[in-house]
């Protein structure tokens, strides 16, 4: 009988999961106009940046000019993952339904990931094919430095994200996303000047541990932002 | 049984009602009344366990429900003022997330057909008119297994047709030996077998 009644939890859970999911998507697609100015942002200043500089920038400072426009652009919508829910007061509802509130921003976050990548990682290909990087790079590292970038800098703003909800102030947002950024950034213009696939596994580690700590700081960030602002 | 001993609930550093104390059986129906403001809405989510009280203890079959609060969230079902509908979604989409969220997808096409809202089903919510919203909002009660229901302020908007429905809803609920907690400010309602209380008889002010 409790075996049965596990089974049946972890079932439920996964649903929960994937219903989550696929909510959060859809939330991505109806809103589709906020992140199309983001990524219309990243292009514009991106192409506004290899016009102005042409060949005097080298390809790692255009890189790290890159991810800094990445976090820019991410966080602009980043409000879709935690704050709208937030304000609707849908997350005391989840916490109503005897699921842990972890799981569902795990399942947020994945669906946060995975529209990111999808959007970002194809424009930073092409802009990598317009910049002749894939040259100096292999184009597997290229994608898959790409992939952990999108993931540390989602993770990133769902926590800065929740941070908005305890301090209320935007500016207060845009300056914990720069600081809880700061290991991604430096990591990853590694990545970019050594070409070495060891920092890609270090990339890996932070997001590794940024992971739970996101999850687990924004539930309690969340938590108490319910209890206060009761 | 849900006991609430000696709650008190400030807000904003105020004090808004103290000594408050009441047991509801199962089966039964409490109305919670009182002016704006008073702290409806905020008991109901202290017994939801949602905010922190100021004093008191809540009961639910004489165990504190601090003890066993991961099985107590099993039993409840909070329906708040605030609009937790996506509104860019359908009916159908929206009563789909909650159906799956509470592993009662069989139940959707009953909630529907009670709170008749067919000919809504592919209409964005946004569309619909605010007692519409509030039918929608209700019907997730369909969607539930919970014993509890914390209901705040649920005949807002409500036509007679839609209060007729949520009141038989409410009986049925309590055949089913449920409980079910509502706040009301300004409605003359009546249910079968209700116990009223006044927030204002515990207020300082």
């Amino acid at each position: 009988m409790i075996n049965r009644n596990i089974q049946l939890n972890e079932l439920s859970v996964y649903k929960v999961f994937i219903s989550v999911l696929y909510r959060q998507l859809n939330i991505f697609v109806k809103n589709k106009a906020l992140i199309i100015s983001g990524i219309f942002l990243f292009i514009s200043s991106i192409s506004i940046l290899k016009f102005l500089e042409g060949n005097n920038i080298n390809t790692e400072t255009f890189k790290i000019i890159e991810i800094l426009l990445i976090i820019y652009s991410i966080t602009l919508s980043s409000d879709l993952i935690i704050v709208e829910d937030y304000k609707k007061g849908l997350f005391e509802q989840f916490l109503l339904t005897g699921v842990l509130l972890e799981f569902f921003l795990l399942a947020k976050i994945t669906a946060s990931f995975i529209a990111y990548a999808m959007l970002y990682v194809p424009v930073m290909a092409v802009i990598d094919f317009l910049t002749d990087s894939y040259k100096i790079y292999d184009i597997t590292y290229l994608v898959l430095i790409k992939i952990l970038i999108i993931f540390n800098i989602t993770i990133n703003s769902v926590m800065s994200s929740s941070f908005l909800l305890s301090f209320k102030k935007r500016t207060s947002q845009i300056l914990i996303s720069i600081f809880i950024n700061i290991p991604t950034i430096v990591i990853s213009s590694l990545c970019y000047v050594s070409n070495n696939l060891f920092y890609s596994l270090l990339l890996i580690s932070i997001l590794l541990l940024t992971l739970p700590l996101s999850v687990l700081l924004s539930s309690y960030i969340i938590k108490i932002s319910i209890e206060e602002d009761n | 049984m849900l006991t609430c001993s000696n709650i008190a609930v400030s807000k904003n550093n105020q004090l808004l009602f103290s000594n408050l104390g009441f047991t509801i059986f199962d089966g039964s129906v409490l109305i919670i009344k009182g002016r704006n403001g008073i702290g409806k809405t905020s008991l109901l989510k202290v017994i939801a366990n949602l905010i922190p009280k100021c004093s008191g203890d809540i009961f639910y079959n004489a165990i504190n429900i601090k003890l066993v609060l991961k099985e107590f969230y099993e039993l409840l079902f909070y329906i708040g003022k605030t609009d937790i509908l996506d509104e860019e979604q359908t009916v159908l989409k929206n009563l789909e997330f909650w159906g799956k969220l509470y592993d009662q997808e069989i139940n959707i096409l009953a909630a529907i057909k009670t709170f008749s809202l067919e000919p809504y089903i592919d209409t964005e919510t946004y569309k619909l008119s605010q007692g519409y919203k509030q039918r929608l909002l209700l019907a997730r009660l369909l969607l539930c297994n919970a014993k509890i229901w914390l209901l705040d302020e649920p005949f807002n908007s409500l036509d007679y047709q839609g209060k007729d429905i949520l009141i038989n809803l409410i009986k049925a609920r309590c055949m089913q030996k449920g409980i079910v907690i509502i706040t009301n400010h300004n409605q003359n309602i009546k249910i079968e077998n209700s116990s009223e209380i006044n927030l204002e008889d515990f207020c300082d002010k």
